[in-house]
Formats: C-alpha cells, sequence, structure tokens
C-alpha cells in the first residue's frame, strides 16, 4: 500500500462525492428515498454501488455507467408513473383503507399482513388511542399510515367560532 | 482465504471508533437525513466498511475513503450554509402544489407529482381536501409541507376569549 494508491482512493473518492451530488440533483427531490418503498430500495443501490469504484475494483467508467443506467431507469419510470395512470398502479403500489368510519378493515389489514396490534401501535403513534376517533385511517404508497379523524374528535377550528351553531356564538 | 477472526475484531473496532470520532466531530447536522444528498452518503459510508472488515482493503485504504466522502460532504453542506447561489445550484428549492385552497397544475407538472400522490402526501398531514390547505409545498427533503387555512386551524390559547 503506498502513498500513490492512498491518494488515488481519496481522488476517486472526491469524484464519486459529486457525480451523485449531480445525479440526485438532476432526479429531483421526490425520487431519491422520500415516496415509495422503491426510491428507497434506488437509493439503496446507488449508495451500494460506490465501493468498488473507491477502491478501484471497477474503472471509473464502468461505475459511471452502473449510476448512471439506474438513474435513468428510475427516471423512465418516475416519469411514466407521472403520465400513466396505468403504470402508476403498476409500479407503485395503491393506498390501502385499513380503518373508515371508525370501523376497523380486517380484510385491508391481513391484505397487507398487518396485524392489529401494528395498526394500534401507528395510531398510538398519532397520538390516537380509540379507532372510534378515526374517519379514515389508511396505509398509503410510501409504508406509512396515514389518520384523518371524525369531525368530532377534531380540535376547535377558528371556522367553528363563526358557525350558527348552539353553544357557540359569534364574537360581539 | 481464510480470515484471521483477531483480524476481523480489530479491523471493526478501528473503523468502528475512527467513524464515530469524525461523525461526532463533524456535527449531527452534517450527517443527518435532511436532504436527499445526505442519506446517499450514510448509504456510502455504510458500503465502504464491509470491504476493510472483510479485509479485501487495506485497512488504511478504508479509512482514507470515508475521510474524504465525509469531509467532501462537510465542505459542501458548510459552503451552502454560507452562499444562497451555491444552495440553489446544490440543492432544489421549495414548490408550491397548493395556494388558497386550490391546486397549482404548474408545480404538479414540473414535480411529475400525480394528484393522487399529493393527496396521499396530504392525508398523512391529516388533511382531506385541498380547499382546507392555504398553501402544501414540496420541501427540498422530498417531503411535502401542509399549511391549513386560517379557518381549518385549531383556536390558539391566545383567542379563547373568543370560545365564550
Amino acid at each position: 500500500m503506498d502513498v500513490n494508491e492512498l491518494l488515488l482512493t481519496a481522488l476517486r473518492a472526491s469524484f464519486v462525492y459529486f457525480f451523485l451530488l449531480l445525479v440526485v440533483r438532476v432526479m429531483g427531490k421526490r425520487e431519491i428515498g422520500a415516496t415509495s418503498a422503491f426510491d428507497f430500495i434506488v437509493a439503496l443501490i446507488l449508495g451500494e454501488v460506490v465501493d468498488e469504484i473507491i477502491y478501484g475494483d471497477v474503472t471509473i467508467l464502468q461505475g459511471v455507467i452502473a449510476i448512471v443506467v439506474v438513474a435513468v431507469w428510475h427516471l423512465v419510470n418516475s416519469w411514466a408513473s407521472f403520465k400513466s395512470e396505468f403504470i402508476d398502479k403498476l409500479t407503485g403500489a395503491p393506498p390501502t383503507v385499513v380503518v373508515r368510519s371508525g370501523q376497523i378493515q380486517r380484510k385491508n389489514l391481513a391484505k397487507e399482513r398487518l396485524s392489529e396490534d401494528e395498526l394500534f401501535s401507528e395510531l398510538r403513534l398519532m397520538g390516537v388511542d380509540d379507532p372510534k376517533e378515526v374517519k379514515q385511517a389508511t396505509l398509503e404508497p410510501n409504508g406509512k399510515i396515514s389518520v384523518l379523524k371524525e369531525d368530532w374528535a377534531k380540535p376547535v377550528q377558528y371556522q367553528d367560532l363563526s358557525a350558527p351553531r348552539p353553544k357557540t356564538r359569534k364574537k360581539s | 482465504m481464510e480470515l484471521d477472526l483477531t483480524g476481523i475484531v480489530f479491523r471493526i473496532s478501528v473503523m468502528y471508533l475512527y467513524s464515530l470520532a469524525l461523525v461526532r466531530i463533524a456535527g449531527k447536522q452534517s450527517i443527518g437525513q435532511l436532504t436527499a444528498m445526505d442519506l446517499v452518503v450514510t448509504l456510502i459510508i455504510g458500503d465502504l466498511f464491509d470491504d476493510v472488515f472483510w479485509a479485501e482493503v487495506p485497512l488504511l485504504q478504508g479509512l482514507v475513503g470515508f475521510t474524504t466522502v465525509i469531509l467532501t460532504h462537510i465542505l459542501v453542506t458548510y459552503l451552502t450554509s454560507r452562499s444562497k447561489t451555491l444552495d440553489r445550484l446544490v440543492n432544489s428549492w421549495a414548490r408550491l402544489l397548493i395556494k388558497n385552497g386550490k391546486l397549482v397544475p404548474e408545480g404538479l407538472q414540473r414535480e411529475w407529482m400525480r394528484q393522487e400522490t399529493l393527496q396521499f402526501e396530504m392525508r398523512l398531514k391529516g388533511e382531506e381536501h385541498p380547499r382546507e390547505v392555504r398553501e402544501a409545498r414540496l420541501e427540498p427533503e422530498g417531503q411535502v409541507s401542509v399549511l391549513k387555512a386560517d379557518s381549518n386551524k385549531p383556536i390558539q390559547k391566545k383567542d379563547r376569549s373568543r370560545l365564550r
């Protein structure tokens, strides 16, 4: 291991860094890790190919081509999913409703291989302890669960002040 | 090739302690998960280590690769925090998706974002209808931020006199 090889390693590492910076910038804010499980996998792939480049097991050109091919396919996928609902459904998971009007949708839970304990854990993380408060809980395409509360379970809002209802009076 | 077990213990320990020290010095903000690049850098670092563990790469070379990536990232994040021009060049900026309860089609188009995607992002923020949203943006980190319309905000304590 001579100093030259270490210097080359540092050079290759900086090159890979700036090249990935460029790729991430071109891909846009959503395409790396943010929207779906697959975006995250793409981020992992991009991170995984670099060690061979930095340590000089493959040439820079081979490494660049590998990164570009992954990036281009992912861009094509994003564009096609944006343009066509069919491809969007094909490549991205549609949302699944797991609680509707306070009722746990057991069939859909089973379809997503989600246990009731996991659902309750997710609801607790959102500060909900009673599913009755939930108008709709959905397992979203990015694997997170969204919770929309029933109207009566929401905090009082400014629009409720002026509503002509008993108990609330207009501000005089 | 027979791998020397004590060598594995030694190399992992050195890499672990060295990276712990460097990340600690770098500060949490530089290796956080704020931007897509932070995520990629985190993944690169994880990727650089295993070759050293299995002695496919000399320890010294692993340390140099790791140090270079971290220092470059610190330098870039430092420079982008100082210069607005550089920041715009390296990071993207927020894109308006909903304005005063109405979708901004141009913003969705520019980000290749389907309405269904915006809807699920809104649901994740507890909002169902665009009309209850004053502004929604796709932020540089790739997340959608949602600001409620004034009428849909929870009443704040400063206004509690209006409740009675």
